[in-house]
């Protein structure tokens, strides 16, 4: 206090600092110290050491010039790093690496492995029946067999082993398995590595990692500072090394410090034992599988054919039964007996001639021919189109003939000369089938056409003349007779009277006496010509007529050339 | 359990195999069968206190056909050197091998035996070679395979520098015998 007065400050002065520091003492100091370390920033190692990651950090999040500033000195650190000790960075990068690369080799060779497995799948049945040549052999139960070549694989044991001492670091091994001193084993292991090694020039990387004894298989992965042995029984898949591999990095990822600094005391190790018991797989062929494989072949094959069989048996049968079908259709076929044994078919019955050819029907049918045996008896058919058929077959008429059925009577219309006429009423009359025959309108009509052909002739003569001497008036009357001959002929065919009236013409010239008598001349001239006599069944008369009478009004005062003749007229009467 | 890798090294037909067969089995053959490449055994034991196997790689002996191979050497935390003392020229071999053995795997212990002594009278290898080998600094024991003689001991010295927690000297052990 004295102190304080000396300052020259007032009672009430000191009061207040007082007070002011009774108040405000810790932030007094909290200030000074502030001050103190403002006033004499310092940037020594042990300030920046705590402000640099803070600083490195805000600096990276305003642009990359610090990564700019910053990379060619890693790079170049990292560099020297790797040539100075490469090892660590093997030693490193290897658990990341090693499986990127089995991957991408495994994908590569699966396809590889999936075209091998069918190949070896497909050897299965040959070995199959191999086995059972030996099970017969042996005299052991197929089964047994099967389960001694099934087993396709198992690993036995796994071995973990320090690869600079050959020390085991931990093992595993499956139920039932005769295990040897683990010891001696790994040590054995990596002393014959080291031995076939160094005996034959092995490059340092190119190490040993197969045994083959027997069945059994010792797989051996190389790890950084382990190795892996699986001792496997069978034939192992590629695909169990990928395993090992895995394996054998993980223990490399999770015990690296243990492994760098192990000393001999394998203890430190049981913890990995689970993952080598992991190791401890086993894969039988399937049995079912194998078999199966060749029983469906079998079936397939069995199933193919029984179905090839009774497709064609089916078809071949429809086959049949169509041609059976189509052979009860056909007019003039009948099928008296059809029987089937197996595949050979036996077929009789009746054909008519005129019928459609059994053999035609069944090439089209689609039968074998070989395999059917026809046997046709001859017959004939009774039904309509087959009378009328076997009428026109044996009748042969002229194309003027319409022959026609009509209930069990042939009928035949038309024109037709006498000769058929009376041929065909003898034929008809044998035609079975036939109840009778009728040829009126037949005779009748040719009658008429002879009768309207005669009507239809004349004779011209010279004027004044009756004779009958030049060339055409001869030619004339052998047409003349020739058509009396057939009307004479068709007449006793029909049993008709017919009269024939030979009339004589003559021209407006001359008297109508002088005319009478040469037309009744002329008449007279062609009676003789054709010799009435010789037509039995005709009745003829001539005569003259005069112009007067009956030409001049159509003709008046012309004397035409064409009325210098003679004409025939002809009546049919029907006898009753 | 700790485990150690010892090598048994030395010139051919100076009893390695014998004294492995000796410490591990108690037995001793008098027929002679040369080591190819390299026979493994162990033997359990504790050492003051301590459980220990040691796992034995028996090498083949060098000569001027077989020269001593890192590969077998390399992980062992110690080894025996084998001499013949009725054979002279074992002790030049053995001291060749001990150089190649520390290039390869460092100071670590070692126990030399000088073998055969049961047949002591016939011995080549001198007092005079005996003490150049002490001056080297090194410990021997002399052993012999037939009675057992010093077999025991030599392999308990060389566990015993194995498990100390450093090893001081690049040798081990006591001078027996005679």
């Amino acid at each position: 206090m004295a102190q304080s007065r000396n300052d020259g400050t007032t009672p009430g002065e000191q009061d207040y600092a007082e007070l002011r520091s009774l108040l405000l003492a810790p932030e007094q100091t909290r200030l000074e110290q502030l001050r103190e370390q403002v006033e004499h920033i310092d940037l020594n190692a042990q300030n920046l050491s705590r402000v640099l990651p803070d600083a490195i950090a805000l600096r990276g999040e305003g642009d990359h010039q610090l990564t700019h500033v910053l990379t060619p000195h890693v790079s170049e650190a990292l560099g020297t790093s790797v040539r100075r000790q490469p090892h660590l960075i093997v030693d490193a990068i290897a658990p990341i690496m090693m499986p990127a690369i089995r991957q991408a080799i495994a994908n590569a060779l699966r396809s590889m492995v999936q075209s091998l497995n069918q190949t070896i799948e497909h050897s299965l049945s040959i070995q199959s029946l191999k086995w059972r040549v030996e099970a017969l052999r042996t005299g052991k139960p197929f089964a047994e067999i099967v389960l001694l070549h099934t087993l396709r694989y198992r690993v036995e044991q796994v071995f973990l082993i320090h690869s600079q001492t050959g020390l085991l670091l931990a093992h595993a091994a499956g139920d039932s398995v005769a295990v040897q001193d683990q010891t001696l084993v790994s040590g054995m292991l990596s002393a014959i590595r080291s031995f076939v090694q160094d005996s034959f020039g092995a490059a340092p990387d190119q190490v040993l990692n197969t045994l083959q004894v027997g069945e059994l298989t010792v797989w051996i992965e190389q790890g950084p500072a382990a190795i892996l042995a699986a001792v496997i029984r069978g034939t192992p898949p590629e695909n169990l090394r990928l395993h090992l591999q895995d394996i054998l990095t993980r223990i490399h990822a999770d015990r690296s410090e243990a492994l760098a600094r192990f000393t001999g005391d394998a203890a430190t190790f049981a913890s990995v034992t689970p993952l080598l018991e992991e190791c401890l797989r086993a894969q039988f062929e399937s049995r079912r599988r194998g078999i199966a494989l060749m029983t469906w072949a079998l079936m397939v094959v069995a199933l193919l054919f029984t179905a090839w069989w009774g497709l064609s048996s089916y078809q071949e049968r429809q086959r049949w039964q169509t041609y059976l079908s189509h052979l009860a259709a056909e007019p003039g076929l009948v099928v008296t007996n059809a029987e089937s044994e197996g595949r050979r078919y036996r077929l009789t019955g009746l054909r008519d001639p005129l019928a459609a050819d059994p053999a035609a029907l069944l090439q089209d049918s689609g039968m074998d021919a070989s395999r059917v045996e026809s046997k046709w008896q001859a017959y004939y058919a009774l039904d309509p189109t087959f009378i009328l058929k076997r009428a026109g077959f044996v009748l042969s008429p002229p194309q003027t003939v319409q022959l026609s059925l009509e209930g069990s009577r042939l009928t035949a219309g038309g024109t037709a000369p006498a000769d058929w006429i009376r041929h065909s009423r003898t034929v008809a009359r044998a035609l079975p089938g036939l109840d009778g025959y009728d040829d009126r309108r037949l005779v009748s009509c040719s009658l008429d056409v002879l009768r309207q052909q005669l009507i239809e002739t004349s004779i011209l003569f010279e004027q004044g003349r009756s004779n009958l001497a030049s060339p055409d008036q001869l030619q004339d009357v052998r047409r003349i007779a020739e058509l009396l001959r057939q009307l004479d002929d068709m007449a006793r065919l029909a049993g008709a009277a017919v009269s024939v009236s030979i009339v004589g013409q003559t021209d407006i010239v001359g008297g109508p006496s002088l005319n009478r008598r040469l037309s009744e001349s002329r008449a007279r001239a062609v009676l003789d010509a054709i010799h009435p006599a010789s037509f039995q069944a005709l009745t003829f008369q001539a005569r003259g007529m005069t112009p007067e009478t009956e030409l001049q009004r159509a003709t008046p005062a012309v004397a035409h050339p064409q009325h210098r003749r003679a004409s025939l007229d002809v009546t049919i009467q029907a006898v009753p | 359990m700790i485990e150690k890798k010892i090598c048994m090294l030395g010139a051919f037909a100076v009893g390695k195999t014998s004294l492995v067969r000796r410490f591990v089995s108690s037995c001793f053959s008098e027929q002679y069968h040369t080591t190819i490449g390299v026979t493994v055994d162990k033997r359990s034991t504790t050492i003051d206190g301590t459980p220990l196997t040691m796992v034995l790689w028996d090498l083949y002996g060098e000569d001027e056909f077989q020269k001593l191979r890192a590969s077998y050497l390399r992980g062992s935390s110690g080894y025996l050197l084998v001499l013949d003392g009725m054979r002279r020229a074992t002790l030049d071999i053995a001291l060749h091998i001990q150089e190649r053995a520390t290039d390869t795997l460092g100071p670590v212990p070692f126990v030399v035996l000088i073998n055969k002594h049961d047949r002591r009278a016939e011995w080549d290898i001198t007092e005079q070679d005996l003490a150049q080998l002490t001056q080297r600094g090194w410990s021997f024991v002399m052993s012999s395979a037939k009675t057992g003689q010093g077999v025991e001991d030599a392999f308990a010295t060389l566990a015993r520098a194995m498990l100390a927690p450093a090893h001081s000297s690049p040798t081990a052990g006591n001078t027996h015998g005679s």
